[in-house]
């Protein structure tokens, strides 16, 4: 659904990514790990059309560089973190500005829009909260909002650019519940760029790792996250570290005050 | 779904209505007071051509009916301006003026005054083109200082920067004013804003402009409000966010350079305005910028009221007035962000 071929990314003539490809399919959940700066948000955002890239994004056959923005935005959805509006809107509102691509005329909205926005709030628990104003919410709220908006928008391909980063781990697993929920529909694929590898390992089918803007390893997430390949991304003994986390959480558990 | 279009046609009805009657109210008020049956009849018999006598003929259709004319013209333009400045920015304290746009239009004007910048036959163009071109010229070069500073763009560079650039404008408008000689008072006209003197062709030129580019801003409705989640957001919703920009740019240019060559600086009006009606109309354009439209004239024919009466018969400059309620909102509206009040 969608593919990255040879895409180099540069800023200000530096290559941010380099040569990668990758490719995700229907049902799939593709990850996208490494370091800070190892050039996971620039792939992402070079598929979102927002950068411009060398090489070939393909989305479900066609070159992004040359799709129409409201028609790309009709095929793949984009939420990034921390979104926010700075307006008064209320919840529908917000999450009706994911009918924008698909109105039929410039004023009137897609013909079935109520009913998406509904089945949006409905499938993000929102319903309760759809006239509250943006304003008034919370960090993760919000953050739930415009992933309404994404599903508003009705597309087969979401990319999710560290969507829960900020966010607790209730608002971090209801988001990302709600994308395998999504997902489950059959017909979907999904892109995150995630920095927590239990999140990765927990929910995404396939990884990327990156480093320096090159691709490490790929394929289905047990193949991809092993000790050696993470140590190659990460440039430390992530399974060491890993061990280390479990250990503490395994102690945890087993004493009086997990049970409690 | 009846109740709805009936709501809709009244939405557009009232304030057309009023609109009308302010018009009328400020072409009845005065230095002399001319009775509402008076005026309607001078205006009717003016529009079907027939020949008229009495005093108060030539103070309706030649003084007060085209300055009140040019007066709501102008507070359309500047508030659907200063509307889609702020959804563009996402800056509730952005529009025209506080970016710079007005003073590039007001030296353009100046510079056409005193270098006598003038197009054969066709009277006004030279003032009129020179604002209109400095407008842009401003926009640009702000934005592009913005953009070199910081690269997202980011709205408080932007009006960092258009705050510094006003403040150059002016000093470069001193300078202008110093070696004026008897241009002065023309010059001086611009800055401080006034509709005294103004005529049909100013008239047909502002409503040719409120037209077309208040038609354009008002037909991005949609894309401004996808603006309001920045331009990422507005980018991941499709909107074409480079050409959207240039084009409520462009607009925005055009609109303020020629109000600007005719009333000169009216400060405030692009701020005060959409702040008001935006807590009628919610933030959505499409309600939002067709509101603007009647708001913006109510409120800057009923300030230009106040400046040829309240000091009667000294006539204030309609940019002091505005400026004025400007300021107090201005400071409401910093206080209100400040406590976190609705």
């Amino acid at each position: 659904m969608l593919e990255w071929k040879d895409v180099t990314v540069c800023y200000d003539k530096k290559p941010a990514a380099e040569d990668v490809s990758l490719s995700v399919r229907e049902g799939e959940w593709l990850m996208l790990c490494g370091p800070n700066g190892s050039g996971k948000t620039t792939l992402l955002e070079a598929a979102a059309g927002v950068l411009p890239y060398r090489g070939s994004i393909l989305l479900e056959g066609g070159e992004v560089r040359e799709m129409k923005s409201a028609f790309r935005a009709r095929k793949m959805a984009v939420l990034s973190q921390g979104s926010r509006v700075d307006e008064d809107f209320t919840v529908s509102e917000t999450v009706a500005l994911g009918l924008y691509a698909s109105r039929r005329r410039r004023f009137f909205p897609a013909p079935d829009g109520e009913e998406r926005v509904a089945r949006a709030l409905d499938m993000t628990m929102l319903t309760p909260l759809k006239e509250r104003r943006m304003t008034e919410l919370s960090g993760g709220e919000s953050q739930r909002v415009f992933l309404a908006q994404v599903f508003c928008q009705d597309t087969d391909v979401l990319l999710l650019d560290e969507a829960t980063r900020s966010l607790d781990m209730r608002y971090q697993k209801e988001i990302y519940d709600l994308v395998r929920a999504w997902l489950s529909r059959g017909g979907r694929c999904a892109v995150s760029v995630e920095h927590d590898l239990d999140l990765c390992r927990l929910y995404g089918t396939h990884c990327a790792l990156l480093r320096g803007g090159r691709l490490v390893a790929s394929g289905p997430v047990g193949e991809v996250m092993t000790g050696k390949n993470l140590k190659n991304t990460f440039d430390m003994d992530a399974e060491e570290w890993i061990r280390e986390k479990k250990s503490v959480w395994k102690g945890w558990m087993e004493s009086d005050q997990g049970t409690g | 779904m009846k109740d709805r279009g009936k709501i809709k046609k009244l939405a557009l009805t009232i304030p057309s209505l009023v609109t009308l009657a302010v018009l009328v109210v400020c072409v009845c008020v005065g230095s002399v007071y001319i009775p509402v049956g008076k005026v309607l009849s001078t205006v009717w018999n003016g529009i079907l051509g027939r020949p008229q006598t009495g005093s108060a003929v030539p103070i309706i259709l030649r003084v007060r009916l085209p300055r009140a004319l040019c007066a709501m013209l102008c507070g359309s333009a500047l508030s659907l301006c200063g509307a889609a400045m702020q959804g563009l920015l996402r800056n509730p304290l952005a529009d025209g003026s506080t970016l710079g746009v007005a003073s590039g239009a007001s030296l353009g004007a100046a510079a056409a005054i005193l270098l006598g910048i003038r197009f054969p036959g066709i009277p006004l163009a030279g003032t009129m083109v020179t604002a209109i071109l400095f407008a842009f010229l401003s926009l640009t070069a702000i934005l592009a200082l913005a953009f070199a500073m910081d690269r997202s763009l980011s709205t408080h560079t932007i009006i960092l920067i258009g705050i510094i650039y006003t403040m150059f404008v002016s000093s470069v408008m001193s300078l202008l004013v110093t070696f004026s000689g008897e241009k002065l008072r023309s010059i001086t006209f611009w800055t401080m804003g006034s509709f005294s003197g103004t005529d049909y062709p100013q008239v047909l030129i502002l409503s040719g402009t409120v037209l077309v580019c208040g038609t354009g801003l008002v037909t991005l409705s949609p894309e401004l409000n996808a603006f309001s989640g920045g331009e990422k957001n507005a980018a991941h919703l499709g909107v074409n966010v480079k050409a959207v920009r240039f084009i409520v740019l462009v607009l925005v240019s055009v609109m303020v350079g020629v109000c600007v060559s005719v009333g000169g600086s009216v400060a405030f009006v692009g701020l005060v305005v959409p702040h008001i009606l935006r807590r009628l109309t919610g933030p959505d354009h499409r309600a939002l910028l067709p509101a603007c439209i009647f708001g913006g004239a109510v409120f800057l024919m009923l300030c230009d009221l106040c400046a040829r009466t309240l000091l009667s018969p000294v006539e204030l400059p309609v940019g002091v007035v505005t400026s004025m309620i400007g300021a107090a909102v201005f400071v409401v509206i910093f206080y209100r962000t400040r406590k976190g009040v609705r």
